[in-house]
């Protein structure tokens, strides 16, 4: 019989999540301990979560909800309300497909006339990064081949 | 990703059919020697694995491009020219084909010396690989195993 064992790379947002899961609990039996009484600890428990989340949204919102807008002639890419990347299809020529690390994959657009790039997360989208890729590099073509018949 | 592999650096970018001078590679993936990992892992490799950068471009040998060794030397200049761009330290190429390499080229790869570049020429058909003779071009042996023949 084979034996198969594979070992995950530690998935940073779950430890979170499960350190907040753990700090709610702990939270909890603070309360209860300095209040003494179980409905109080409870009550400033659904406080503190209230206002955690309510403090925490707009904290989201600005640093890391991610956008993403495209049709055959141009994209946009928004990340928070920091963050804000226009271009044609046309403006690139080349195309990668990028391993951000902790198994965030994403493309990559090089602009054709200057040395800088654009980023698009695509697994952060919920999108396939490969097909995101094949779809990218099929546009700049065709923006570039439109290019070339306006010149 | 099917079938095995091993580990040889921390590639993060990939392009398909990549210009290389006025060659059009079918895939070219770039990365770092150093390991990312977590905390310990992450400080062992600050410590002890040299952070240079890397590239493997591989290439689909067909008649149309007329391989020889005087290609394969352009092809190699055109490399040096990219890496020294992208600021790449070491680089791997590999050149595959259906069917045997011929002499001459074998033995000019056998007799390339650079050591930041290793060359591979892989028969797929036998599953033959000839290695340049740097460090590079010997661990190819070992991180580009070829196909069983049939």
């Amino acid at each position: 019989m084979n034996t198969i064992q594979r070992v995950s790379p530690t998935n940073l947002f779950i430890s979170w999540a499960s350190i907040a899961a753990a700090l709610s609990l702990a939270s909890l039996a603070a309360g209860y301990m300095a209040f003494g009484m179980i409905i109080y600890s409870t009550i400033s428990f659904i406080l503190n979560l209230a206002i955690s989340a309510v403090a925490a949204w707009p904290v989201y919102r600005y640093y890391f909800h991610k956008k993403l807008s495209m049709d055959d002639e141009q994209f946009t890419v928004e990340i928070g309300r920091r963050e804000k990347v226009s271009g044609r299809w046309s403006e690139f020529d080349e195309v990668s497909l990028m391993h951000f690390g902790r198994g965030r994959m994403g493309i990559r657009l090089y602009y054709r006339d200057k040395d800088d790039f654009v980023e698009i997360p695509a697994s952060d989208l919920k999108l396939d990064a490969s097909d995101l890729r094949f779809k990218a590099i099929e546009l700049t073509k065709k923006g570039q081949a439109s290019n070339g018949k306006q010149g | 990703m099917v079938g095995k592999a091993r580990w040889v650096a921390d590639f993060t970018e990939s392009f398909r059919n990549y210009s290389v001078g006025d060659i059009i590679f079918d895939l070219v993936v770039t990365g770092m020697t150093r390991p990312k990992g977590l905390l310990l892992s992450r400080i062992y490799a600050y410590f002890f694995t040299p952070n240079y950068r890397v590239a493997c471009l591989a290439l689909s040998v067909t008649p149309k491009l007329g391989l020889d060794r005087y290609r394969l030397a352009g092809i190699v200049r055109a490399v040096e020219k990219f890496m020294s761009r992208n600021k790449i330290d070491w680089s791997w190429i590999v050149l595959a084909k259906e069917d045997a390499f011929s002499e001459p080229l074998k033995s000019f790869v056998q007799g390339y010396r650079a050591q930041e570049i290793g060359v591979a020429l892989l028969d797929l058909s036998s599953g033959d690989m000839t290695t340049s003779s740097s460090y590079l071009g010997k661990n190819l042996e070992k991180y580009a195993r070829p196909p069983k023949a049939k």
